[in-house]
């Protein structure tokens, strides 16, 4: 039984690469799913730092929000904060994925390691879907609330939630399942 | 088993193309088939293999040939197949092998039994999935418990393990 196994398995001969994908990955042009899971979490983790400061800049030197300075305050300091916490997640997730060296490594280090950092972004989304819904629905509350902001509201909830949507499951297809 | 040091000498510079050529002209039917063994589309397949070249060349310029290049290139390709898989059940196993391989020869019974052989590996988890890959590769238990990092031991029961369970689905 045990060498029938062996015999089918050796079998099938599969094609060679052809000379253009042989070139794409010599001159380097080839990013592998790692290497593109890690760069996604790099721009993510670059794109919150402006954003830090931008939306309370809005918020505060926008005549559209007319709240009392106070709330607008308290509004840009969560708002910053919920960012620069974005910013610090994404940046340790990208630090993680690209300690993952599947040329040195073990198969058993390099499973755990893809499994742990999988479940920290999971984790991570837990912690900031509920903020971010609090830092957009709290907006509403800087601005005299007419019809067409209400409009303008969720029109841009409904098109965030998608693009997030989009983006996290961009993010599970590089990382994949792992299920051990 | 061979070292890539023999005929190509260090790997650097101009030698690291040499050395990379001999891998694939080595070593390419048997990362194709581990490469096989974890995807569940033709597309996947092609990325696995191509992301495991990719993981080969860039990883050339740290190794030295310390331990053999079969080892090592097995490593590099289970590495980046476990990193990169999808859950894969047997209804999810929508890629045929003659799509990818040349099995002209075989007789439609020899198909339908090596199409089962890869499809009851595939619902293995992704560690005895590579540990049996390995032995089917006829790799000793000293080199599949250096590749996957357990102790041989671990080899041997997730082996016993998973051979029980190949021979309940195929």
């Amino acid at each position: 039984m045990d060498q029938d196994l062996k015999n089918d398995w050796k079998e099938a001969k599969f094609q060679p690469l052809s000379e253009q994908q042989r070139a794409e990955i010599m001159y380097g042009r080839r990013r592998t799913a790692l290497q593109r899971l890690a760069d996604r979490y790099k721009w993510f983790s670059n794109m919150a730092l402006p954003m830090m400061l931008l939306m309370p800049f809005v918020v505060l030197n926008n005549v559209l929000y007319t709240a009392p300075w106070g709330w607008k305050l308290t509004w840009s300091i969560f708002a910053a904060s919920y960012f620069a916490l974005c910013s610090i997640m994404d940046r340790w997730l990208y630090h993680g994925i690209k300690s993952i060296d599947c040329a040195t490594m073990t198969v058993n280090e390099v499973s755990a390691k893809a499994m742990f950092y999988r479940k920290r972004h999971l984790q991570f989304i837990i912690i900031l879907l509920p903020m971010a819904i609090v830092v957009i629905g709290s907006m509403s509350l800087l601005v005299d609330m007419n019809i067409y902001f209400m409009y303008g509201i969720i029109i841009g909830g409904v098109t965030g939630l998608a693009l997030g949507l989009r983006q996290f499951l961009k993010f599970m297809s590089d990382y994949r399942t792992i299920d051990e | 088993m061979t070292k890539v040091a023999d005929t190509c000498g260090l790997y650097t510079g101009k030698e690291k193309r040499c050395v990379f050529e001999q891998i694939m002209q080595n070593h390419d039917n048997m990362v194709s088939r581990l490469c096989y063994g974890y995807a569940r589309t033709k597309e996947e397949f092609e990325d696995l293999i191509q992301d495991t070249y990719a993981n080969i060349w860039q990883g050339l310029d740290n190794f030295r040939g310390d331990a053999s290049s079969k080892t090592w290139v097995y490593r590099v390709t289970l590495n980046t197949c476990v990193s990169t898989i999808r859950k894969r059940t047997k209804e999810g196993y929508a890629m045929e092998l003659s799509t990818v391989a040349d099995i002209s020869d075989e007789s439609q019974d020899g198909l339908r039994r090596i199409n089962d052989l890869y499809a009851s590996i595939g619902l293995l988890s992704p560690i005895d999935r590579a540990v049996v890959m390995l032995w089917l590769d006829e790799l000793t238990y000293e080199d599949i418990a250096e590749t996957i990092g357990i102790s041989r031991n671990a080899v041997a029961t997730r082996l016993h393990r998973a051979k029980q369970k190949l021979r309940t689905t195929i």
